[in-house]
């Protein structure tokens, strides 16, 4: 919603002029552009996350058993969850994040030591992935607000 | 777009030019006074929210059930008495944690060349699978050697179980998983979504190559029953082909 500065009367979030007095709503609606954009900026980090999660366990991956088919479809996996978080950043980043935590939480099970291995990587990805999940979900009101819904 | 704030605006909010009293347009741009409200599903972020916590929920389940001690594989029967009573629970009490229509999520109408292909693919892909790649060669999973010799010892009760859960994992992953995700971002993210959970539940090449055509069917027919039936179709083929090569 532009609320016009001459008139304040409410207009719809794409108006390029105030719908009672005619004057130039531009400027507000090029600043509301600029905050979409940042908070689809801020969502997209989600698929960082994911990239630097598929990233590492290639690394794992080779280093540890270069032939075991799982270790790849992790990587297959966590790559498609990058690629996908770019066109939808809410849901990939949600699928994504569900995953890392019951993999680690899985494997601390297992393999109780291997809750401090890698801490802080581990901290960073959730981290990461739970602010492009709010930031998606801001960007989603932000948008349904300005379409008046 | 919901249109004007005022049924009769002074300006047109395009253009900037006077707006024309009684007219539906306006004259100069051709902005018109009313649009159609954007479809905006008021239950779609808590559908979205909910299902994917039922989903890790039982992501959960399936791995627990996985390292459990005492239970070697979840092809056991303890593994999948306890994965069908979650699968089931899951399911049935989707009418109060599920928001907005359940029956739209399992619509049954489809086209009939998706029938076709469901019954074609159930029958057919396990057939493939386990004459073409040698279901012995894939020690540790669904067809391995121990596994046959554990569905051959109890019979019916396995049989049972495994037609079950496979109709409880669809009704699960492509109706409700499925429709949850896509009325809050579309066709193509939720098969992913539903192709990616499914894939960690279940961690087996034939149930995962399955899963990945139920999926597709899901998606281009527009209808959860072809799934079910390419599930169901597909679990009892393959039994019938582990008791074959048993002998």
């Amino acid at each position: 919603m532009l609320v016009c500065p001459r008139c304040r009367t409410n207009n719809h979030g794409t108006a390029a002029f105030c719908e009672s007095c005619g004057k130039s709503l531009e400027s507000l609606r090029e600043a509301d552009d600029a905050i979409e954009q940042m908070l689809l900026k801020e969502a997209r980090k989600g698929a960082w996350a994911l990239g630097i999660v598929a990233v590492l366990q290639a690394v794992g991956a080779l280093i540890m058993d270069p032939g075991n088919w799982v270790l790849w479809g992790l990587v297959l996996v966590f790559a498609a969850l990058a690629a996908w978080a770019t066109r939808q950043p809410l849901v990939a980043s949600a699928v994504g994040l569900g995953v890392f935590v019951l993999l680690h939480v899985t494997e601390a099970v297992v393999e109780p030591a291997s809750i401090y291995k890698g801490i802080i990587m581990k901290v960073v990805v959730v981290v990461l992935l739970v602010g492009a999940i709010k930031s998606a979900l801001r960007h989603r009101a932000f948008r349904l607000e300005r379409a008046g819904a | 777009m919901s249109g004007y704030r005022r049924l009769e605006p002074g300006f047109c909010r395009s253009c900037g030019q006077p707006w024309t009293p009684g007219a539906d347009a306006c004259p100069s741009c051709h902005e018109v006074l009313f649009r159609t409200a954007p479809h905006t599903d008021p239950h779609a972020l808590a559908c979205l929210r909910r299902v994917l916590i039922a989903a890790f929920a039982l992501l959960a389940v399936r791995w627990a059930v996985l390292l459990a001690p005492g239970i070697v594989h979840a092809t056991a029967l303890q593994g999948l008495l306890a994965l069908g009573a979650a699968m089931a629970a899951a399911v049935v009490t989707a009418r109060w944690w599920f928001s907005g229509k359940l029956g739209a999520a399992l619509r049954m109408t489809a086209p009939p060349w998706a029938w076709v292909a469901a019954l074609g693919l159930g029958a057919g892909v396990p057939v493939a699978f386990a004459y073409g790649l040698g279901i012995t060669n894939i020690g540790g999973f669904v067809g391995g050697p121990a596994a046959i010799a554990y569905y051959e010892g109890h019979g019916l009760a396995a049989v049972g179980l495994i037609i079950a859960l496979s109709a409880f994992e669809e009704i699960f992953f492509r109706g409700l998983l499925f429709d949850g995700v896509e009325r809050m971002a579309g066709r193509a993210s939720a098969a992913m979504a539903s192709m990616v959970v499914f894939a960690f539940f279940t961690i087996d090449p034939f149930l995962l190559l399955v899963g990945g055509l139920a999926t597709g069917l899901r998606a281009w027919s527009g209808a959860f029953g072809p799934a079910l039936v390419l599930r169901v179709l597909g679990a009892v083929t393959w039994l019938a082909c582990l008791h074959q090569i048993s002998g």
